[in-house]
């Protein structure tokens, strides 16, 4: 399957998932209720106040109720059942319009009674909230509304199928239950959904039509039938084979009646019998009745003449059926579940339940697929209003809809016979629990409100048993507790179900305590960023985080779930970031773990000072360590555990620097990345591996996105070239990497020549961000020359200053790019681009050369050459001393001031930096000062690529920001310098 | 082999309409071509039901189309064709 299908078909079946699931939701939960609406009726009912006649004087009934009201002899229905919920033998309506139900029992002395009643069924009620999903109004609105939203449904299933075909093989039964709940609750929906698949199509469909039929025989009546439908509509009807006749005849007792239908069919179970014109020779009787050997419309009948005992029509009757209706009933009978007797309904049923749990599973996934989106990009972590809507309504409409539907069911049984409309009592009880839950959810916040909503749901739930309870104890109440298997079933299973919503609601509350903090399922207090929060004491922060269980198996499960590093904020824009390890051979007894390090790009690396190490929690295989910095900082990082053999020298003693520095080496040999990370590792400058922590304010580096997840993109290879260039001048041969990111006819292409190049080659490939910034309109199309720096000694000398590499650039590789890939000599379209020894090389060749480069971008500048490194350092610390060996970059400045040509300068250095940063300050100081247009700015970092790979994007596009010709050749404005970064927390520095 | 368009709203459209005009006509050409031919008693019933399945399958489908031009062509000129047919059957068996 061709994964653009695939992608297409995924946006489909979110669409319609989402629109369709909370109706489907409910539609589904109250349809597993209604394959059992039976026993819920007998459960309800209370014992009829006159017992039900006896079958052997259904005659005499008849009889006598003709005679003491005839207006019955139109239509009235004699029920032939003897369970609890049949309140009557004989009922009739006086109009269509008459709410109340009039009936007609002999009592044990003989007398006929006459009652009328209001007793409606609980088991329509929950039918009707089954077939609109409880929208108001007439069915009609609900209906229509229910048939649109199962046609979605539908297409909803097909694109569900879709997606999962590819992988159904291998992947559908693989049920990841494990530490990713996403993967998990992924998994379980697609296992649902494709088992169910036959089901869920069979109940699409029907359902479409039950909805919508009335509006497709219109269609049809227009199209097909040309206004000739009803006519074949009424040659149709069953009971056209009796005429109509007003003469009056006698009618056939009820026995011959159903001996002649059990003659027909003897698997035939007669239910009622509904008479019409009684008592005339036009008079029909509707036989209804079960016949578990057939397919059927939920009840058959056969339509029999109770004057001369002929079965007049049994398009039907179950056994007898014409081609045309044996069909359709058979749709009729897949939706309701009305073959196979009792274990057809029981799966039914949980079929109905899963059902109900896809469509909630389904909002989950899109909910929490919307989470991880903001977590991986490492992006400000505020829940989008979409998701928490999304969630509450969600919660509130699902968990709503069970409440209402069980208090519903609990009012019922409570108030029958104690209010006149009980119709208008139950429409109360459900609408008003429905709104006020999902009014509730959104007031609550979907987490807090799952919790409590479950909590309702099994109160209310467990209330259905403990009412069949009270009508034991208290038989005062005068509510009757059916014994029957089939109430006795409503009460067992309502009991499981509010044991379910237990155990639901805590593990609901699990997750809002101690589940990813910025998740739309975490207690609301604990996502506020800066809340005041005091920083506590580590152990406890750890603790209120991820659960008392500190070390067990769950309790890293939770780590993983939320990632490392875990990071809290501690107001004042501060946050504190934990670093957390896990001992692989357990705690302090069994491990040979002494101690573990960790190198933090210029936080905790060599250059600071003493090696950081991570402290274990005693008793645990938990090693922590945390530091506060702030909320826009981010860095690289390696654990390094040792173990007794290779400690750290002592910092006293001798030979103390040299020590330390040949253990820094071997020890970073041992370096790890760390596996609770849950970003992509990347490769550091000496070819090691780090994990990354972004800090949530850190500016977000959106073109990195792509290299950062797991399925990274590869440079378009028709780009990008890569030659050989044999210096003559410097005697040397190094691969030159040049990639095109723009239209092949424009000779006016910018140049960016990037220094180090090996490094944004192939450790971190900046193929994929040029592109991506590219297409965003960030950078202008160019071409990027990178150039590989071969090894640590040639760099130093290449890179320090040098003229002789200034030169064979300008002469030898220019051209030799030019001919690979055409761009213009402009100065102001030249960018040099380097990092520490690299961004000082940019430097000089700006100053030294910009009639070729005209702009400059030098991150982390080694500014202090030629002096060395210590030498530096004590410079930094007191400032004002002039001398001791030549500035050369002073001196370069000075004189450009005399020159006409002013450069473009870029000038990045870390917070961290301790020698970078005051010099960088200082070069910054004296370009202003000369009249160059020089930009600095100083981001929360160290000396990190996983730094400079976002500034070198923001550097190049501020440089070229004029370059952004459109095709006329008007020149684009500078950008918003704002709209580079997503956070204020940088420094900026103009002069 | 270049990608399928999203083209979301075309695409739709020509699925909902025109899906649902066609599966109105294959029910016709249903009615007047099986057995008992149009009045046959409760034949109508079957005929309706058939409308959703027909009209759905379209419906979900009609992504697959290259873009949505194709798809209201192509839906189009089926519904054409089924007309046809049941202007034919109007005709010749009435």
């Amino acid at each position: 399957m061709r994964s653009d299908v695939v992608r297409l078909y995924k946006t489909v079946h979110t669409w319609t998932g989402i629109t369709a699931g909370m109706f489907l939701f409910i539609a589904f939960y109250a349809g597993a209720i209604t394959v059992f609406a039976e026993p819920l009726a007998r459960w309800v009912s209370s014992p009829a106040s006159i017992g039900l006649t006896a079958l052997a004087q259904a005659d005499e009934l008849i009889a006598r109720t003709l005679a003491a009201r005839p207006d019955a002899a139109k239509d009235f229905t004699l029920h032939l059942g003897e369970t609890e919920d049949i309140w009557a033998r004989l009922t009739w309506r006086k109009g269509k319009d008459d709410k109340a139900a009039w009936s007609a029992d002999l009592s044990a002395q003989g007398d006929l009674r006459l009652a009328q009643s209001n007793r409606s069924s609980l088991a329509d009620f929950v039918d009707n909230i089954h077939r609109t999903a409880g929208i108001p109004g007439a069915n009609d609105i609900g209906e229509t509304v229910m048939g649109v939203v199962s046609a979605v449904y539908a297409v909803a299933l097909v694109s569900g199928l879709i997606i999962v075909l590819p992988s159904l093989v291998k992947d559908l039964f693989a049920l990841r239950i494990g530490p990713n709940l996403k993967r998990m609750w992924l998994d379980a929906h697609n296992v649902v959904g494709v088992v169910s698949l036959p089901f869920h199509i069979v109940i699409a469909l029907t359902a479409v039509v039950f909805c919508l039929h009335d509006q497709l025989y219109d269609a049809l009546d227009y199209v097909v039938y040309d206004g000739g439908l009803k006519p074949i509509m009424a040659a149709s009807n069953p009971f056209t084979a009796i005429k109509k006749d007003e003469r009056p005849a006698p009618m056939l007792p009820v026995n011959a009646l159903l001996d002649r239908v059990k003659a027909a069919s003897p698997s035939f179970a007669p239910v009622e019998m509904r008479y019409r014109n009684a008592g005339t020779r036009g008079a029909s009787v509707q036989i209804w009745g079960h016949d578990p050997r057939y397919m059927t419309r939920g009840k058959g009948f056969a339509v029999v003449s109770p004057v001369t005992g002929e079965i007049a029509n049994t398009d039907y009757f179950p056994g007898s059926v014409g081609t045309w209706t044996g069909l359709v009933a058979t749709f009729f009978a897949l939706h309701f579940a009305s073959f196979g007797g009792d274990v057809v309904r029981i799966c039914y049923f949980l079929l109905g339940i899963a059902g109900a749990f896809l469509f909630y599973s389904g909002n989950l996934l899109w909910i929490e697929s919307r989470r991880r989106t903001e977590r991986r990009n490492g992006g400000p972590v505020v829940q989008k209003r979409s998701t928490s809507l999304m969630s509450a309504a969600t919660v509130g409409v699902c968990l709503g809809a069970i409440c209402a539907i069980s208090m519903t069911i609990v009012a019922a049984k409570w108030l029958d016979g104690r209010v006149a409309n009980i119709d208008v009592w139950r429409n109360g009880v459900y609408y008003s629990v429905f709104v006020a839950s999902v009014l509730w959810s959104f007031f609550r916040g979907a987490a807090a409100a799952s919790v409590e909503l479950l909590r309702l749901a099994a109160l209310a739930t467990a209330a259905i048993p403990l009412t069949t309870l009270a009508g034991w104890s208290f038989p005062a109440l005068g509510m009757h507790a059916s014994a029957s298997m089939a109430a006795l079933g409503v009460d067992f299973v309502s009991l499981s179900f509010a044991l379910s919503f237990v155990w639901m609601a805590r593990a609901a509350s699990r997750r809002a305590k101690y589940g990813p903090p910025d998740s739309v399922w975490a207690a609301s207090h604990r996502s506020k960023a800066g809340g005041g929060a005091i920083a506590a004491p580590r152990d406890q922060l750890l603790k209120a985080r991820f659960g008392e269980d500190v070390g067990s198996d769950r309790w890293w499960r939770r780590v993983a779930v939320e990632g490392c590093p875990v990071v809290s904020a501690i107001g004042g824009n501060r946050a504190r970031v934990s670093f957390l390890w896990r001992d692989p051979e357990g705690d302090a007894t069994r491990s040979t773990t002494r101690r573990v390090y960790i190198d933090i790009c210029s936080v905790t690396d060599h250059h600071v000072g003493d090696p950081a190490s991570l402290e274990r929690i005693a008793g645990t295989d938990v090693w922590r360590w945390s530091f506060e910095v702030e909320a826009d900082w981010r860095g690289s990082y390696s654990f390094i555990p040792v173990d007794d053999k290779h400690l750290p020298p002592s910092p006293l003693g001798g030979d103390g620097e040299g020590a330390m520095r040949d253990w820094w080496r071997s020890a970073l040999k041992r370096a790890q990345t760390d596996p609770l990370n849950p970003g992509v590792c990347h490769v550091g400058l000496r070819g090691q591996k780090f994990s990354p922590a972004h800090l949530p304010q850190a500016p977000f580096q959106a073109a990195w996105r792509d290299a950062d997840r797991k399925n990274r993109i590869a440079a378009d290879q028709s780009r990008l070239r890569q030659i050989s260039w044999d210096s003559a001048r410097l005697r040397n041969v190094r691969r030159v990497w040049i990639y095109q990111v723009g239209a092949v006819q424009d000779r006016e292409l910018p140049l960016v020549v990037l220094l180090d190049g090996q490094y944004w080659a192939d450790a971190m490939p900046v193929f994929s961000a040029l592109d991506h910034d590219t297409q965003a309109a960030l950078l202008p199309p160019s071409v990027y020359v990178l150039i590989d720096s071969l090894d640590e000694r040639t760099r130093t000398r290449e890179l320090a200053c040098d003229e002789a590499f200034l030169e064979a650039l300008q002469q030898e590789l220019l051209p030799l790019a030019t001919r690979v890939a055409p761009c213009a000599a402009d100065p102001r379209k030249t960018v040099i681009a380097g990092q520490s020894f690299g961004g000082l090389a940019a430097l000089f060749a700006g100053l030294r050369a910009p009639e070729h480069f005209g702009c400059v971008l030098a991150q982390s500048g080694s500014f202090w050459w030629p002096k060395n490194y210590a030498q530096a350092e004590s410079r930094s610390q007191t400032p004002d001393i002039r001398g001791g060996g030549p500035d050369v970059l002073a001196a370069m400045i000075e004189n450009s001031k005399h020159a006409t040509s002013r450069i473009r300068v870029f000038l990045e250095a870390g917070s961290f930096e301790k020698i970078i940063r005051p010099e960088s300050d200082r070069i910054h100081r004296a370009l202003a000062n000369a009249g160059h247009d020089a930009c600095y700015r100083v981001y929360s970092g160290g000396h990190d690529p996983l730094c400079w790979r976002g500034g070198l994007l923001d550097g190049l596009a501020l440089l070229l920001a004029d370059r952004r010709a459109t095709s006329d050749g008007a020149t684009a404005s500078r950008p918003d310098l704002s709209a580079l970064r997503d956070s204020n927390a940088m420094e900026w520095i103009h002069e | 082999m270049s990608q399928i368009r999203r083209d979301w709203i075309s695409k739709t459209s020509a699925g909902v309409i025109l899906g649902f005009t066609l599966a109105v006509a294959l029910a016709g050409l249903f009615a007047w071509l099986a057995p008992g031919g149009l009045a046959a008693p409760n034949k109508f019933q079957l005929v309706m039901w058939l409308i959703a399945p027909i009209w759905l399958t379209a419906l979900s489908l009609c992504f697959l189309f290259y873009s949505g031009m194709r798809a209201w062509l192509w839906l189009g000129g089926a519904n054409l064709i089924a007309y046809a047919g049941l202007f034919a059957c109007r005709h010749f068996f009435r």
